[in-house]
């Protein structure tokens, strides 16, 4: 067929403007600005980027869980954009659909992956509450109580002298909750012969007085130290009870998640490393630690000497939604989500 | 057949007495101004957004990074051994770091030329068209492998295997990771090579061959030299592109930030401990300040390599029928 | 010509050269099958394995 194109011979002046140039692509802004101006105003706590670097959670998260995520996540972001289309459309009742409770979490990094969980499983059953969670440090959740600008600060030490000082100052009398005991074991390589340490050994292992492993009796060969990196919680733990004010041997190998160094560990028969309970898999050997055995009932008795309570501070006895939030937490649901995320839960 | 074309046919056969000529003069100039005006603006936009964008991550790379040289004595920072940013009092030394980045680009560069640049020749010079076409996919479907992939099949396959079988120490060492960094540079080595190599001009092969020469001494003296601006910016590309890949140096160098004595020590270059220690680095303090100011020095690494290949592809580029 | 020598010679080398460029192509598309047959062969058992809960 010998057609010509429609361009040539078409009497209508061509006008290709993009469809964007219209009242269809200002519609399209106006829903698009609408939706992400509700998203920062009413729901700050979707827009907390969680700043690890396997987005909050480990190594198997990526592999197990990233389908299930992305669908968990395409649909609460579906129910905002429904949420942002109301709000567009009917400008005159924006309240109905807002939450009307603000909760604000800040404080321990360690806590971080655990509060951000709870805050999201305790939002979907609870529309009215809007929780945010943020994490810089257990220190700054501390300040944060103190100077009033969160409602409940995350921390993984207990408050200092100086801190409840300037509390009382202040006229606040803080209440400490434990929400999670954060439980490390150290753990070798299934053909290592070693079942025993003692934490004079850990600590002279890591800061590099003890290279070999016949030196704690095992064969004659090269320790691998393999370390978490010296910002992460983890690490946190094994410096303060182990380590005690030494540095880390340079060439202990830091990797950057529990699932690493499981992984790393299991790979290499002259490896030791360390993680958290809930990351012990059948490919390593946990090691006892002054002949005791790393479990939950040993770190809640306290008999384990390598664990760490989380807290929780409020400002003062807890009331209304931020009570309801704490007794979620240390309840059976709450507790749950404690034990997925690798801690210890506390009954 | 759609109702729009339908659609068309009836304009075109109501028009067709009147010609091309009346057709057009319904357009007038100002129209084809705007028609023409409006795509012009539109990608000027696009172009000036990504320039603005640009200038912002510089300005503030640079605003925080340089923060940390009140704090710190620049020759310490660069030139001290010691990185322990999180202990009282904090030790910021990235020599070791940056040792560790350069080992391990070099050793990779040194696994990938000589594959990357050999898969070119052949494609190129030996191959037949359909080895060539599967052969070619095969690569290219090597550049599509996401990092982090390449970066677990390192740590669960050839860090265990190169441990059991060399008996060394650790299999997170400088070799098993420019091993994998091998494997993700040699597809950009090899396409941007076998692109050069395809823009020498066919006359002067072909003058070549009526002078008696043989298929290698056309290859070695005509081809590779005509091609060697392309090959040495795929070399630099794909050095570069070793130098910033994160994924991979996090999973399969081991972290251990000291200045390696041997080929199979661990090593911490610098994007690994960017990426591992960002998210846990308290917002404004030292050790967040000292993070970017290593990113500075890995974009003023990455600009160099850059500008080198830019360099290369300039100064030797091939004069002849074709350039690439 | 430059490159001097018995014709027997100029053939050697050539096959010599194209051998080793062979040598080298095969050995990128070997890593690439070997990479893709692993990621088929060690399936959700393996990770399963590796990262248990």
């Amino acid at each position: 067929m010998g057609r010509p194109a429609r361009r040539e011979n078409s009497g209508i002046p061509l006008r290709c403007y993009p469809f964007w140039v219209g009242p269809a692509g200002v519609g399209c802004l106006a829903l698009y600005a609408s939706v992400w101006s509700y998203l920062i105003v009413s729901k700050p706590g979707y827009l907390v980027v969680r700043p690890t670097i396997f987005g909050g959670g480990e190594l198997k998260m990526m592999w197990k869980t990233l389908w299930e995520n992305i669908m968990n996540k395409f649909f609460k972001m579906g129910k905002l954009i429904i949420f942002g289309i109301l709000i567009t459309v009917l400008p005159l009742c924006p309240s109905s659909a807002g939450a009307d409770e603000k909760i604000s979490i800040t404080g321990s990094t360690t806590a971080l992956p655990v509060a951000q969980r709870l805050a999201e499983d305790y939002m979907d059953t609870h529309h009215e509450v809007s929780i945010s969670v943020a994490g810089t440090g257990s220190g700054d959740g501390i300040r944060a109580i103190i100077d009033g600008s969160a409602d409940i600060g995350t921390s993984s030490r207990d408050m200092k002298a100086k801190e409840v000082a300037l509390a009382l100052e202040k006229g606040l009398k803080p209440v400490k909750q434990v929400i999670a005991l954060d439980c490390i074991v150290p753990v070798v390589n299934s053909d290592n012969p070693l079942t025993d340490l003692n934490l004079a050994q850990l600590r002279g292992i890591y800061n590099g007085k003890i290279r070999n492993w016949k030196d704690v009796g095992g064969n004659d060969k090269p320790i691998v130290a393999i370390s978490r990196d010296s910002s992460s919680g983890t690490f946190e733990v094994w410096q303060e009870k182990i380590l005690n004010k030494d540095k880390v041997r340079p060439d202990a190998q830091l990797q950057a998640s529990n699932g690493a160094v499981a992984q790393a560990v299991a790979g290499n028969k002259y490896a030791i490393g360390y993680l958290g309970i809930g990351y012990l898999n059948s490919n390593l050997k946990p090691l006892k630690v002054n002949g005791v055995t790393a479990s939950f009932e040993t770190t809640k008795t306290k008999v384990y000497p390598i664990f760490r309570e989380l807290f929780m501070f409020t400002r003062g006895k807890p009331t209304g939604p931020v009570k309801a939030f704490l007794d979620f937490v240390k309840g059976p649901k709450g507790q749950k989500i404690v034990r997925e995320e690798g801690f210890v839960a506390i009954n | 057949m759609t109702p729009a074309m339908s659609e068309g046919d009836v304009q075109m056969s109501s028009l067709s007495a009147g010609g091309n000529q009346d057709s057009n003069s319904t357009t007038s100039v100002v129209e084809l101004k705007v028609q023409e005006g409006l795509p012009k603006y539109f990608f000027l936009a696009a172009a000036s957004t990504s320039l603005l964008v640009m200038a912002l991550i510089m300005i503030f790379l640079f605003r925080e990074g340089l923060a940390i040289f009140g704090k710190v004595n620049p020759v310490s920072f660069f030139f001290g051994k010691a990185w322990y940013p999180t202990y009282d009092p904090p030790e910021f030394g990235i020599l070791a770091l940056i040792v560790g980045s350069v080992s391990v680009t070099l050793f990779s560069s040194l696994v990938a030329i000589p594959l990357g640049v050999g898969t070119a020749l052949y494609l190129s010079v030996l191959a037949g068209p359909t080895v060539r076409e599967y052969v070619k996919a095969a690569v290219e479907l090597l550049a599509s492998l996401p990092s982090v992939v390449l970066g677990f099949l390192g740590m669960v396959v050839i860090a265990p295997a190169m441990q059991q079988i060399l008996d060394v120490p650790t299999g997170l060492n400088i070799v098993s990771a420019s091993i994998v960094l091998a494997i993700m540079a040699i597809p950009t080595i090899t396409s941007i090579s076998e692109d050069a190599l395809y823009a020498v001009p066919r006359d002067n092969l072909e003058a070549s061959y009526a002078l008696g020469a043989t298929r290698w001494e056309t290859m070695s003296r005509i081809l590779v030299p005509g091609a060697l601006s392309g090959i040495g910016t795929a070399v630099i590309l794909g050095m570069s592109r070793a130098m910033g890949e994160t994924m991979v140096v996090l999973m399969v160098a081991g972290g251990a930030a000291q200045i390696p004595s041997s080929l199979f020590d661990s090593v911490r270059p610098m994007p690994a401990s960017i990426a591992a220690e960002m998210g846990e680095a308290p917002f404004g303090g030292e050790h967040y300040h000292a993070l970017f100011a290593i990113g500075i020095v890995l974009f003023l690494m990455t600009l160099i390599f850059n500008l080198v290949a830019t360099y290369i592809s300039n100064r030797f580029q091939q004069k002849g029928a074709s350039t690439l | 010509m430059t490159g001097a020598g018995s014709r027997r010679y100029r053939m050697m080398t050539e096959r010599v050269a194209f051998g080793v460029i062979r040598l080298l192509a095969g050995l990128v598309v070997i890593t690439l099958g070997s990479i893709v047959l692993f990621f088929a062969l060690s399936g959700c058992e393996r990770h399963q394995l590796v990262f248990p809960d």
